[in-house]
């Protein structure tokens, strides 16, 4: 059998391809490594996002801090009405190439649009998740756990489903008011909810906070790969 | 995971070769493959690049083929006469050759470009259990031949 393979290889032989080298001269793009291309990709998200969340997070840290005389609980509630603005923040960047026409500057560039869009999501949310990290450490003296975990990214994450959802329905002129109202959406059920039911942040109740988040976590992936789709598929020529 | 270019080049190269069998266009297409790959976002295709990529190879080598003019067969054996044929022993590029053109794909993936069986199986479109039955019976096809026995 071992010599019926070499057979059988040899039955398809090929002249060699003779423009092979100057194609690669070309198209072939020097390889970067994944830390290298996330770090390049940091640098061009926009001061003012930063700025914005060194803001909020000052902000959390501020009300946490007013809020934690009244309980720890207390204080997790009212810092988890900010949260819904932290995600905001983040599809801000993430609609920034659709509203300066970048996307195809982008896609000529060595890496795919989708990419980049992706690398960018990875990396503000996941400063944004340490920031929270650290946000319930500093409100909590590290005793915050799952509930306070529950509590804050319930809200985070329903924002970003909902704003993502909003994109396919608006007109790309108010894309990024309609994701501001969702913030202040979800912020003011936050608060009104905190205010009229207090009832929802008991110890009983962490088994809905749980599955709410779950699906919530599911819905935004599926969110968030339709709009990559959609981005990575609207400048294909072909 | 990203794709060899280097090496993935001459493997789509012979690739096309094979269904063209012109050394000019078969590499006309393979880079024309390399373009619409890098074009459409393969970071979207996750673990199914490679069949991605041949997949575009394969369907820019089917519209060429119909668009071409039919054409003799110059490397399919002219068989005068038939009973002559099935006594004389073949050797394995005829007995390649002799096979039909999904046959002899099925064999140019696995045993020329060394592809893995889900790789291969991927690009044809089929499942991996569907694939080792065609091996088999590709297989057992070539035996036949090359030991000079009838054709199924």
């Amino acid at each position: 059998m071992k010599s019926w393979k070499k057979e059988i290889k040899e039955a398809f032989w090929a002249p060699p391809p003779e423009r092979k080298e100057a194609f690669l001269l070309e198209h072939l793009h020097d390889e970067t490594s994944l830390w290298e291309f996330l770090l390049s990709q940091s640098g061009c998200l926009s001061k003012s996002t930063w700025l914005s969340l060194a803001a909020l997070f000052g902000l959390s840290l501020l009300l946490g801090g007013f809020a934690a005389d009244c309980g720890k609980r207390n204080a997790v509630w009212m810092v988890s009405a900010l949260l819904p603005f932290w995600s905001c923040l983040v599809t801000k960047e993430l609609l920034r190439s659709r509203r300066f026409g970048m996307e195809e500057l982008e896609r000529s560039a060595p890496h795919s649009l989708v990419e980049v869009l992706l690398a960018r999501l990875c990396f503000l949310g996941g400063a944004e998740l340490l920031g929270l990290g650290v946000l319930s450490i500093l409100l909590g003296g590290g005793s915050v756990g799952v509930e306070g975990s529950l509590y804050l990214l319930t809200p985070y994450f329903l924002t970003a489903f909902l704003t993502l959802h909003f994109l396919k329905r608006c007109d790309r002129e108010n894309e990024l008011w309609y994701c501001l109202l969702a913030g202040i959406l979800v912020s003011a059920l936050v608060i009104l909810g905190g205010n009229q039911f207090p009832g929802i942040y008991l110890e009983s109740e962490l088994g809905y906070w749980g599955i709410a988040l779950l699906l919530l976590l599911w819905g935004t992936g599926r969110e968030v790969w339709k709009f990559l789709r959609q981005e990575g598929t609207l400048w294909s020529f072909n | 995971m990203a794709i060899d270019m280097e090496e993935e080049y001459e493997k789509i190269y012979r690739y096309c070769y094979f269904h063209v069998k012109d050394a000019y266009l078969a590499e006309d297409l393979t880079q024309e493959t390399f373009l619409r790959y890098l074009n459409r976002n393969p970071g979207l295709f996750g673990g199914k690049r490679l069949a991605y990529l041949y997949t575009i190879a394969r369907n820019l080598c089917t519209d060429t083929y119909r668009e071409r003019q039919p054409e003799e067969l110059k490397e399919e054996p002219v068989l005068e006469n038939v009973m002559e044929h099935l006594e004389v022993r073949m050797d394995m590029k005829q007995a390649v050759n002799a096979l039909k053109r999904e046959e002899q794909e099925l064999l140019l993936l696995r045993y020329h470009l060394e592809l893995s069986v889900r790789e291969a199986a991927d690009i044809l479109g089929i499942s991996r259990f569907a694939f080792y039955r065609r091996e088999r019976e590709v297989l057992k096809q070539l035996k036949i031949r090359l030991e000079g026995g009838k054709e199924i």
